[in-house]
């Protein structure tokens, strides 16, 4: 597990569960604001915020990290950065930053958490509960391989004689 | 070394431009080997590379280095005199630490090429005719300083990273600060009067006058009596818009930085092709933005490389004809209509047209017939043809065009054009129109549902209304191909809100908006809800002008959306919406349009009425057969399997209804040719579902050019001459008769 020492991580509530992605990569913290939507946007996209000059894509993470929830309207985004690009993720409650030392760090085995999907690094157990480690980059770049919203569609009738 | 990093990065910057500075003057020096102010330059460029290699431990560096401020020395002390033998030997050099720099910039280190060599060259041409004093290039008798202090304070006053360069070692070359400078007066100026500006800076600053720009706007529309805040914020207004002005002038480059290359390009060529060229620039001053000055350093270059290697001919070929010995190639940059124009163009033989005719005839991109029809000017796009170029014989016989059609694809991609003229034994001129920048631009906005989307409009053609009356052009062809009728021409349309999911059924069909948008070559009809505006009813091309144009500021949206490939980008409107730049060609490519070759504009204004006038297709047998236009319903295209037999004869399913085919073919009389995947099929009148034309391929739409010839053959009503070739007309009561809805 010592392949990324993790030092000062930004832990927040998706439902039920609690995850922590590294400090260093968190842009800010929004409430709400009104997205543009993206038509045929792959799923868990829910659209596109202005930040700052920046269109910041506003992701979904429950869906991903196997948690069935609705996102609220207006709901709290945390901004992550990654690669120069800045994504948007619609969490329920922004809680500490924690320090988490890399030993600590346990390796998660799938059955045991709520989570699931390949952007999960480990578990820390803090004091009363679970922190679920996440890679951003693998988060966002699993997006790209699930199935667009609104699948092609052809052959529907237009109604003309 | 790391922490020298900084220091090396200057380092090379600093030395690239040196090296390009460096190329000049050589050039110079080759017109006017006696120029001491060129060669002190020269040296004094050297000098400080052997300098700042010494300082830095790049051993290979100082030492070549070394080698060429020997010989400039000679050259410099008279004690030699340029000629081609020590030009090449200099050009070697430059070449070489231009290399070594690369490998240091790249891999950080000098590399493993041994340039022992080349130095010794450089010693023996420095030996060469040399008087019996050997001494050192010590005092210089020239008037200019030619080696100024290597750690001159100067370095302080021409960068602008002004702490680092404090501190820094000599890594300035202090040409600007040497007093009579050899560059043109404009070079000392430029130096003193402009500082370095990291990209990623200027670009945060882009971004945070959009940010003002949008504030503004909200500023605007908050009402307030008064007069105070009016005053002021309309201060800010007018503060606003030069600001964002000028920030985005700081995006644009000259293109110099890409021509300044081409001297030495070209004088290169010139040696190993044989030839004598004269380069000409002109306007190396027209800006363009920075990221497109990049995108166009490949075109260009495959151009002159095209025109010095196969467009000017040989000396003594020019002097049998009757021309100066010396070729004229000539560069020239211009704004254009709110664009950049960069033209290459030479004084050579021209491209012989009639070999690319043969080329496009053996290659099957055009049958013997059809290409004796064609016009010259169609005859040079197939130098753009893939591919058309590749094979070595093409480049001997056609003597142009080496990979033109990745040149195109280039200037595409940076949503450019690229036209071709080209007149036997007076030359080619190649023209190059790129935007000024990709980062701002003019874009329609149109509505579809609730949401809103851009469409650049360098692609947008013309609007037009869906008109359920006949009065206006309509909707036509089923749900797999719905295509419009613009003036003769068969236009695929895609309805926006279907093909985006934003509704289920397409409500635009018989209301809506047509916006006419061309791709490359092609063009299609996106039909849309209606403007930003709101004004649904419009008169045509009048609406361009109206408030639904907008200045839009591109802003990436990330590989995440950008792998859709639906959209280029976003963008924010002033009311501060998120809106979408729709990628016309993504959009095209996804919903598999069908490709409707573009004709020039004045080719589509014809006066002739629709009776006479044909639509060309092609059978699955290669015959070229025409069908009266008028007689046409619709156009369709259907999979193979959709296309069922009942009783013997061949249907598609449409509707409630079906629709007989006809296999065009065997209305003619002749066998089926071989089923392709897909039926392209001419709808005429006949029966309640109409009858089914199937036909190899949708060619073009023509006016009749000869009257008809009565013709005896089966199912063929008569011959004409369509686009210069004759074409059976199908006797379309032969075709009804075959699908037996006609006795």
């Amino acid at each position: 597990m010592s392949e990324c020492t993790i030092h000062r991580c930004c832990t927040f509530r998706v439902g039920e569960a609690c995850f922590a992605l590294p400090a260093d990569g968190v842009v800010e913290v929004l409430r709400g604001g009104s997205l543009a939507r993206v038509p045929r946007a792959p799923e868990g996209v829910l659209g596109l915020l202005h930040l700052r000059g920046r269109i910041v894509p506003i992701i979904d993470p429950a869906a991903q990290l196997g948690i069935s929830r609705v996102a609220e309207q207006r709901a709290t985004h945390l901004v992550i950065e990654l690669q120069d690009d800045w994504y948007g993720l619609v969490i329920d409650e922004m809680l500490d930053v924690v320090e988490i030392p890399a030993d600590r760090v346990e390796q998660a085995t799938a059955p045991t958490t709520e989570t699931s999907g390949d952007a999960l690094i480990g578990v820390f157990a803090a004091q009363d509960w679970l922190v679920h480690l996440l890679d951003p980059q693998r988060m966002i770049h699993s997006l790209t391989r699930l199935r667009p919203q609104a699948p092609e569609r052809q052959g529907v009738s237009h109604g003309r004689p | 070394m790391s922490d020298n990093r900084e220091f090396i990065d200057e380092f090379l910057v600093e030395s690239s431009e040196n090296l390009d500075q460096l190329d000049k003057d050589l050039l110079a020096l080759e017109a006017d080997p006696a120029d001491p102010q060129r060669i002190a330059s020269v040296f004094r460029t050297v000098h400080t590379i052997k300098g700042n290699s010494g300082f830095f431990g790049f051993s290979k560096l100082g030492a070549l280095a070394h080698s060429g401020e020997h010989l400039l020395g000679k050259l410099r002390d008279g004690k030699l005199r340029l000629d081609d033998r020590v030009a090449g030997s200099l050009y070697s050099m430059v070449d070489a630490v231009r290399t070594i720099l690369q490998s240091i910039e790249t891999a950080g280190n000098e590399g493993d090429h041994d340039y022992r060599e080349l130095s010794r060259t450089l010693a023996a041409v420095a030996e060469q005719s040399q008087p019996a004093t050997e001494v050192a290039a010590e005092p210089s008798t020239l008037a200019t300083p030619v080696e100024p202090p290597p750690a001159k304070p100067a370095a302080a006053e021409t960068s602008a990273f002004e702490p680092i360069a404090a501190a820094a070692p000599p890594a300035t070359t202090a040409i600007a600060a040497a007093s009579p400078s050899p560059s043109p007066p404009a070079t000392v100026a430029a130096t003193e009067t402009t500082v370095r500006v990291d990209v990623a800076l200027l670009a945060s600053i882009l971004d945070l006058v959009g940010e003002l720009v949008l504030a503004r706007n909200q500023l605007r529309s908050v009402d307030s009596d008064d007069l105070a805040v009016q005053a002021c914020a309309q201060r800010i207004n007018v503060v606003t818009n030069a600001l964002q002005e000028t920030a985005v002038k700081t995006r644009l480059q000259p293109v110099e930085h890409v021509f300044s290359r081409f001297p030495r390009t070209v004088r290169d060529l010139a040696v190993s092709c044989g030839k004598e060229v004269q380069l000409v620039i002109d306007g190396a001053d027209t800006e363009l933005d920075r990221s497109l000055i990049e995108s166009i350093r490949d075109p260009l270059t495959h151009l002159i490389r095209n025109a010095v290697d196969h467009g000017i001919e040989p000396p003594d070929v020019r002097a049998a004809a009757g021309k100066p010995r010396a070729g004229r190639l000539s560069l020239r940059a211009f704004n254009e209509s709110g664009r950049v124009t960069i033209e290459v163009s030479d004084d050579g033989g021209g491209i012989a047209f009639e070999k690319v005719r043969e080329k496009a005839i053996a290659r099957g991109l055009v049958s013997a017939a059809e290409a004796a029809a064609l016009s010259p000017e169609r005859v040079l796009q197939f130098i753009f043809e893939p591919g058309f170029s590749t094979a070595a014989q093409v480049t001997s016989v056609s003597g142009r065009g080496v990979g033109m059609d990745v040149v195109r694809t280039n200037i595409e991609a940076i949503g450019g054009t690229i036209d071709i003229h080209s007149a036997p034994g007076t030359g080619t001129t190649v023209r190059v129109h790129v935007p000024l920048t990709l980062a701002i631009m003019p874009a329609l906005v149109v509505r579809c549902g609730s949401e809103r989307f851009a469409i650049p409009q360098s692609a947008v053609g013309e609007l037009m209304p869906v008109s359920r009356d006949r009065s206006g052009p309509r909707i036509e062809g089923l749900a797999d191909a719905p295509v419009m009728r613009v003036r003769g021409r068969l236009v695929p349309i895609l309805f926006l809100d279907q093909f985006l999911g934003i509704r289920e059924t397409t409500a635009c069909r018989d209301e809506g908006t047509v916006v006419l948008v061309r791709v490359d070559d092609h063009e299609f009809g996106l039909v849309v809800d209606g403007m930003q505006s709101g004004a649904d009813q419009f008169r045509c091309r009048d609406l361009l002008d109206a408030a639904s144009l907008s200045t839009i500021v591109v802003k990436p949206i990330g590989g995440l959306l950008a792998g859709l490939g639906l959209y280029s980008g976003a963008t924010v409107l002033g009311d501060g919406g998120v809106v979408l730049i729709l990628d016309l060609r993504g959009l095209q490519r996804i919903a598999r349009l069908p490709p409707v070759t573009r004709e020039p504009e004045a080719a589509l204004v014809p006066s002739a009425e629709t009776a006479d006038r044909y639509l060309v297709c092609g059978t699955p047998a290669g015959r070229r057969v025409a069908v009266p236009l008028a007689e046409v319903v619709r156009l369709e295209q259907y999979a193979r399997d959709k296309v069922q037999v009942v009783a013997d004869r061949a249907v598609v399913r449409r509707g409630e209804g079906f629709t007989p085919l006809a296999d065009i073919d065997e209305v003619m009389g002749r066998p089926p040719g071989t089923a392709s995947q897909t039926v392209s099929v001419v709808v005429i009148d006949g029966g309640n579902g109409g009858v089914g034309l199937a036909v190899g391929a949708i060619l073009d739409v023509l006016a009749a050019e000869s009257p008809m010839q009565p013709a005896a053959a089966t199912g063929v009503s008569g011959i004409l001459s369509l686009g210069g070739v004759a074409t059976e007309v199908v006797d379309l009561r032969a075709a009804r008769r075959h699908v037996a809805i006609e006795a």
